[in-house]
């Protein structure tokens, strides 16, 4: 069947999260997904957690960054012929229940990539602390500027992608940028897009983990560089 | 001549003789080090060449126009030094990633036999 959950992968990035993804990836698995889960140069005891897990483990013996952490996974689930991939955060922020949501677009062909946008429901909107909603309304016209896609939402990094797009996205920003990169790929490559709506749980951890006000200036000061350099 | 330009200029010789030797496998950036190391020493054995030069280009003190040089060749070198860092991690990047997947299929072959 060719849109059964076992030919769909999930990607999730995991650096020193053990803990946090091991029950992440238990909540995938329930709902009988395959999960590639890339340890980007963890020195916590994630891979001990998670190496009995019946999922597939990969490991960067050096730390890279969510961009690079995210790539490999993508170049793994090619060679596992994956119809559809889904990137999903290890600090347990992304809901797995809105994953099908993200789904049902690719499956009836509707469109090449779902992103998750947490500014299309208004009860999502409401949980999303004040501070980091003004971040987001800035960084989205940031993304505008850098790729051409004004989307509802920025760097949620709850994204689908179907066969076509998995083997044309490539990305170079082994940091946080790759968010914005995504989009600039989204266009390079003229594939389908479309906006769903989801749900993000934020926590005391996920917080501690997310992208804060100073990392959006290093994000900023990654495009930039990135951008002379390919000029 | 006095006691700094006879500390200075064997000290410049032996930066110039290293640099030489270093880069011989990059005849451009060779030629311009040697270029800019040559002027340095020129200028530190007949200081006043460097007033003739700067008023002849409108600066006025010859210490003027060497700190804009100056200025100049650290701007290139961190330039050059940054792309270099940065081509130096993406294929440390690619080199991970490489072992990263290698690891893992092999592992997926192994479980299969």
């Amino acid at each position: 069947m060719p849109s059964s959950p076992s030919n769909t992968y999930i990607i999730i990035p995991s650096f020193n999260e053990g803990r946090v993804a091991k029950r992440v990836v238990l909540e995938l698995l329930d709902l009988e997904y395959q999960v590639i889960l890339v340890d980007d140069g963890s020195t916590d005891d994630t891979i001990r957690l998670l190496s009995s897990l019946p999922i597939h483990l990969l490991r960067h013996r050096v730390n890279l960054g969510q961009g690079a952490a995210l790539m490999t996974g993508m170049c793994y689930a090619k060679k596992m012929n994956a119809e559809y991939v889904v990137h999903f955060d290890a600090d347990g922020q992304h809901d797995a229940s809105y994953i099908s949501d993200l789904l049902t677009p690719l499956r009836k062909k509707e469109t090449d990539v779902t992103l998750g946008s947490r500014f299309l429901d208004p009860s999502s909107i409401q949980r999303i602390p004040k501070g980091r909603r003004i971040v987001l309304q800035i960084a989205r016209w940031i993304n505008f500027a850098f790729t051409g896609l004004l989307l509802t939402d920025a760097h949620n990094g709850f994204r689908a992608l179907n066969r076509k797009a998995l083997q044309k996205v490539n990305l170079n920003e082994s940091g946080r940028a790759h968010a914005t990169e995504i989009l600039s790929e989204i266009k390079r490559c003229e594939l389908q897009w479309k906006e769903i709506p989801v749900m993000v749980h934020y926590s005391d951890y996920s917080r501690s983990k997310g992208t804060s006000f100073l990392d959006g200036f290093q994000v900023l000061g990654d495009l930039l560089t990135s951008k002379i350099r390919r000029t | 001549m006095i006691v700094f330009q006879w500390i200075m200029l064997p000290v410049m010789l032996i930066l110039t003789g290293i640099f030489f030797q270093k880069l011989k496998h990059q005849p451009l950036l060779r030629t311009i080090v040697m270029l800019v190391m040559l002027t340095g020493m020129i200028f530190l054995v007949f200081p006043d060449w460097s007033t003739i030069l700067a008023s002849y280009i409108g600066i006025g003190r010859g210490v003027d126009l060497i700190i804009y040089l100056s200025l100049l060749a650290l701007t290139l070198a961190s330039i050059l030094l940054y792309l270099r860092t940065v081509d130096l991690q993406k294929k440390i990047e690619a080199l991970v990633r490489k072992d990263a997947l290698d690891q893992a299929l092999q592992e997926k072959r192994d479980d299969k036999d």
